[in-house]
């Protein structure tokens, strides 16, 4: 199966459509290990001594982290995943089973360090979809914006990514 | 780093990975991403990939610590944007450079802007990006 205009124009049925999900308390461990799979070893990562001398409360998640995470809950079973291991949930419902979906980029605004501990909800706003012809076959480009704040409401980060369908 | 002594022009110091099966299994795991392209090599020749492929965040985890490794703890990362152009598997070795574009005062703190990029061993750039880093003045 290829993309085609039914799902072009059951994901641009979305556009504007906003979810809001609670990812949890942001736990020092998954910070760590976080760091740990991306190489890093700056202490503001995995050293709560030195978050602290630099004014944090706890140890900071690198800038990137939040919108890496693809799942913050349990996830599903593997019968309900898609052939190619993905649930497409980012597209608010739209059943994408059989398509290939890949990240396009993105562009992230860094408003206050996510800090160990804190609880953080995200704001998912379907901005756009449209298609082009690609070097191999259509191609459905989606962009979104994922907003992320504290449990006070103070914005963390702004991150509009691009997902690529063929 | 001090933003006065920051001229545009100026490189930053380049850092080059060398992303590994291991690096790729934990990146997923950390993330809980279960794309069967980042784990599954089999599955990823189905879609016409040699092997297992970087993840797109792991690309961008990877130019942001250019940008954190060179600010030090005065710097302040602003934003910072990526397009993923190219692919990666763990047969390449990646790249990160960048060049300081741009400086300017807004509300007080000091902006810098950088060009960024991930390049692969055979020289195409796998993903080009900008990032904007705030300095006290």
């Amino acid at each position: 199966m290829s993309v085609d205009e039914k799902l072009l124009a059951d994901i641009r049925a979305n556009i504007g459509s906003t979810r809001r999900a609670d990812l949890g308390e942001i736990t020092a461990l998954h910070i760590r290990r976080y760091a740990l799979a991306i190489g890093e070893d700056d202490p503001l990562y995995t050293d709560p001594e030195y978050a602290r001398s630099q004014g944090h409360a706890d140890v900071v998640a690198p800038p990137n982290m939040l919108p890496s995470v693809i799942e913050w809950g349990v996830g599903h079973p593997e019968g309900e995943l898609n052939r190619d291991g993905t649930t497409g949930e980012h597209l608010q419902g739209v059943d994408t089973s059989g398509v290939r979906t890949m990240g396009g980029g993105e562009t992230m605004t860094f408003h206050r360090p996510v800090v160990a501990g804190c609880r953080v909800t995200q704001t998912t706003t379907l901005v756009d979809a449209t298609m082009r012809e690609g070097r191999s076959g259509p191609m459905i480009i989606v962009s979104y914006r994922n907003e992320y704040h504290d449990e006070h409401g103070t914005g963390l980060m702004t991150c509009d990514r691009t997902m690529l369908l063929r | 780093m001090r933003y006065e002594t920051i001229n545009v022009g100026e490189a930053l110091p380049e850092q080059v990975h060398r992303p590994s099966y291991v690096q790729l299994f934990r990146y997923s795991a950390a993330t809980w991403n279960s794309h069967r392209i980042h784990y599954d090599a089999a599955y990823a020749q189905v879609e016409g990939y040699p092997d297992v492929l970087v993840q797109s965040h792991l690309h961008g985890a990877f130019l942001t610590r250019l940008c954190t490794d060179w600010m030090g703890s005065s710097g302040r990362l602003v934003s910072l944007s990526l397009q993923v152009k190219r692919f990666a598997t763990p047969a390449n070795t990646l790249t990160c450079r960048g060049r300081v574009t741009g400086k300017e005062i807004v509300d007080g703190e000091g902006r810098v802007t950088v060009a960024i990029e991930e390049v692969r061993d055979d020289g195409e750039v796998c993903a080009p990006g900008e990032a904007v880093i705030g300095f006290p003045v």
